[in-house]
């Protein structure tokens, strides 16, 4: 190793709190405490990214823990890239797998998953979605075989915990309203139009039907796996509410077949 | 509106006045500011995201201000070199938004595949130099552009450090690269290791200097020794106000920015501070226009 590979290394490994042994050697041993200078602003920065990043799990859960869930994350998931703003894409799944969570706060990977989906909506990118004008000339009996796919800001979410419920009354009431956590299975979407992120409740039908626009079905096919979870879904209407709120991508990348 | 004045030496196309950090907290009362010369000052990797409201308000901040692009993430003096996939997200904000002026830390941040999120001082030694060097050349020639390099504070008192302001002013000079001096880390690092700041404007060439940064620190006590952070969350010290006024002084005025990135004041206080800074350089200019 070389003398500057090894500057790197101690230092990196005391700000990490790794290992300092040989930091004295390098700076003097009377100056080593003041690595934590830079072990302090590691830590500020990286646990204040992840807060940011789940504003609603940081509420739910007060300023100490979710500073300490914070913490044990960016120990196991260092940051690996300079732009901290995306940081902490694993917390969902840390949540889910950290044991005291877990065990007390079930529920909570799922609230931090809606954190994330609209973090996700509101930096995707800009795409045009389609618009009744598009359809314009079109065939009506072409419109069960078009396939648009979604716009990229389109988040597709389901929980087998009320989570949406938690997270929106959380996020959105100026008085949080209780939510029955036995109330079982809940399915949301997250999108973003112009600059508004949005976000609602939906069905399990509506869920798998726009999963399966998402992945390039036509209509009609989505329509065929929908119909199986609601015998009473509406093609017609789903088809207009979504493309009134902008959800299908736009006509120059949706495939438009006469 | 008065002209605007743009640096002779061309190494900024910045004016002649005092800009602002832009802080999302501010973007509405930022965006409708009229003050003359006025520019705004961004950290890219904060805009560094496939599109939506962020990507919205820098096209609207770069149709009406001058802006500088001041990055914290290309760990120019690691021992790697600069990461491709940080350099392409550079460059494409860069192309995208043509700001007046790019910028980065004669500092590193990343190692080993882990983000510090802070500026490290690197090796002051001839190796080290030569590494800096080269990768400063290899993110002018990628980005196509000249950048500017900020020197970095001190809390360690690194090998070598007495020769930090040396080392730094010869990167640029064999790079190509301008200056961002940063006056509050020079009173960082005079706190720090005594590497007195007189020291810095001794070595430093103003005409390499593209633009200067004034911003407040703070003290933390670490083991019952008080060490100065350079954390941008207090107002511009009068220490930093004395430094700012020998630098003009000696080497007429800059474009100069008021940095603040925590304890977020409200917009009208930071621009009290840049009026502050915008007297001195008036100030300046008419003694050097009697002289």
């Amino acid at each position: 190793m070389s003398d500057s590979q090894e500057f790197y290394e101690i230092i990196s490994k005391s700000i990490l709190g790794v290992d300092h042994s040989k930091l004295g050697d390098l700076i003097g041993d009377d100056y080593a405490h003041r690595i934590e200078a830079h072990r302090g602003n590691y830590k500020m920065s990286t646990q204040s990214a992840i807060i940011s990043a789940y504003p609603i799990v940081a509420k739910l859960v007060g300023d100490e823990y979710i500073s300490r869930l914070a913490q044990k994350f960016v120990e196991e998931f260092p940051p690996k890239a300079a732009t901290l703003t995306q940081y902490g894409d694993e917390f969902p799944e840390f949540l889910r797998k950290f044991a005291p969570v877990q065990k007390d706060l079930p529920w909570l990977s799922a609230v931090a998953e809606l954190d994330r989906a609209w973090f996700m909506a509101y930096a995707a990118k800009d795409e045009s979605s389609l618009r009744a004008n598009d359809l314009q000339g079109k065939a009506a009996l072409a419109l069960p075989i078009l396939a648009p796919g979604l716009t990229a800001s389109v988040n597709l979410l389901r929980f087998t915990v009320p989570a949406y419920s938690i997270w929106r009354t959380n996020k959105q009431d100026a008085e949080v309203k209780p939510v029955n956590l036995k109330a079982g299975a809940e399915w949301a979407i997250v999108w973003r139009t112009s600059n508004q992120v949005n976000h609602q409740s939906i069905s399990q039908a509506e869920y798998v039907f726009l999963t399966d626009i998402e992945g390039d079905l036509s209509f009609a096919n989505a329509y065929a796996e929908a119909v199986k979870y609601d015998q009473k879904f509406d093609l017609q209407q789903q088809f207009s509410h979504w493309l009134a709120v902008g959800l299908f991508k736009g006509a120059s990348n949706a495939q438009i077949d006469e | 509106m008065p002209p605007v004045i743009y640096d002779m030496l061309n190494l900024s196309k910045l004016p002649l006045n005092a800009g602002l950090g832009l802080k999302p907290e501010h973007y509405d009362d930022a965006l409708a500011c009229s003050k003359d010369g006025l520019w705004f000052e961004i950290h890219p990797e904060n805009y560094m995201v496939a599109g939506g409201p962020r990507l919205a308000w820098l096209q609207a901040f770069c149709d009406k201000f001058p802006m500088s692009f001041h990055g914290v993430g290309l760990s120019l003096g690691g021992i790697d070199r600069p990461d491709k996939e940080h350099l392409k997200r550079l460059k494409y904000l860069i192309d995208r938004f043509s700001p007046a002026q790019v910028s980065e830390h004669f500092a590193w941040s990343k190692h080993d595949n882990i983000y510090f999120a802070d500026l490290l001082p690197p090796p002051i030694n001839e190796e080290s130099l030569n590494r800096i060097v080269a990768h400063i050349e290899e993110t002018q020639e990628y980005l196509g552009r000249t950048i500017l390099i900020e020197n970095p504070s001190l809390y360690l008192p690194v090998t070598g450090f007495e020769e930090l302001p040396h080392i730094y002013v010869e990167a640029a000079k064999r790079s190509g690269a301008g200056l961002l001096f940063d006056l509050n880390n020079i009173a960082v690092c005079a706190a720090n290791v005594d590497l007195p700041y007189q020291n810095w404007l001794d070595v430093v060439p103003g005409d390499m200097v593209g633009e200067v940064h004034l911003a407040g620190s703070s003290s933390r006590t670490i083991k019952q020794e008080v060490v100065l952070i350079d954390s941008h969350d207090a107002p511009v010290s009068e220490l930093v106000w004395q430094i700012f006024e020998k630098f003009i002084h000696k080497n007429g005025v800059k474009p100069v920015l008021i940095e603040r990135d925590d304890n977020i004041p409200t917009f009208d206080e930071l621009l009290a501070e840049r009026d502050h800074a915008e007297d001195l350089m008036r100030e300046f200019s008419q003694e050097a226009a009697d002289v």
